[in-house]
């Protein structure tokens, strides 16, 4: 995998904080890109703004990445919205049938920073029948292992009292 | 600081569908609040409301309109208000 950087996303919601990643020498970071292609594709509009309210207001504004909106879990990532079920009893609720997926991670399974990668149309139960989706849920696994891999190993850091993901050496400009 | 992108977006978006999500969230964090304070799964919630689990699963799926009447149900049954409202009284504008 390339050099990739890890961004500032959004900061603006009371409970969460949004990072995302930007690819080597790309001009848009994944998670623009998701919203700039289903925002300008009439059938999945309204999709898109949902998912994008979901993730400002829900998460970002009122509940903060807590584990009743953090349950589609897909590998190394959580494919949001989320799967819509109550913890007990699995009652199908929300979004059973959300045709968009974007996948995320939670910083060290914080409910208060959380880091968006890009996603796509799920048209099949699976991501590998999902020809929209499938290389981008991979990507997602591959910044997300190495995230992982740099939170364990230090070269990245939580400042929990600002919210912020930092270099060791405190710098807000993050390559990995 | 917010993405230019989600901005734009957010800023079309119609207040309409911001309070859905938002409001549809709620009732989802409510009721898994009172199933867990509760003790209840959906099959405690069937056999208390007389019903087949599957009826239940369908009421509460994202994709079949949670109505008014139907979170009256839930909240008789549960014992608990799932959503407020506020009794306060508008003030007339001058």
């Amino acid at each position: 995998m390339n050099t990739f950087a890890v961004e500032l996303w959004d900061n603006e919601g009371h409970k969460c904080s949004f990072y995302t990643v930007r690819q080597d020498d790309a001009a848009e970071n994944e998670t623009d890109k998701f919203f700039n292609k289903y925002d300008a594709i009439p059938e999945f509009k309204n999709a898109t703004r949902q998912l994008l309210s979901f993730i400002l207001d829900s998460i970002g504004d009122d509940h903060g990445a807590v584990d009743q909106l953090f349950n589609r879990f897909e590998n190394e990532v959580v494919g949001l919205p989320d799967r819509g079920k109550v913890t007990l009893g699995g009652i199908a609720f929300l979004y059973p049938e959300f045709p968009l997926r974007l996948y995320a991670l939670r910083v060290r399974n914080r409910s208060d920073i959380v880091i968006l990668f890009n996603g796509g149309v799920k048209s099949s139960w699976t991501n590998q029948g999902s020809k929209d989706i499938l290389m981008k849920w991979r990507d997602a696994c591959k910044f997300a292992e190495r995230i992982e891999e740099a939170l364990r190993n230090g070269e990245i850091v939580v400042d929990e009292s600002a919210r912020k993901i930092l270099t060791d050496t405190g710098d807000e400009e993050i390559l990995l | 600081m917010r993405s230019k992108v989600a901005k734009r977006i957010q800023n079309e978006t119609p207040e309409d569908v911001r309070i859905f999500v938002r409001q549809y969230t709620d009732i989802v964090m409510r009721i898994n609040e009172i199933l867990l304070a509760k003790g209840y799964t959906q099959k405690d919630l069937a056999i208390k409301m007389k019903k087949k689990p599957s009826e239940i699963n369908k009421w509460l799926k994202g994709n079949h309109n949670l109505t008014l009447r139907t979170i009256a149900k839930l909240e008789a049954e549960l014992g608990e208000p799932v959503i407020y409202t506020s009794r306060k009284q508008l003030l007339k504008g001058d």
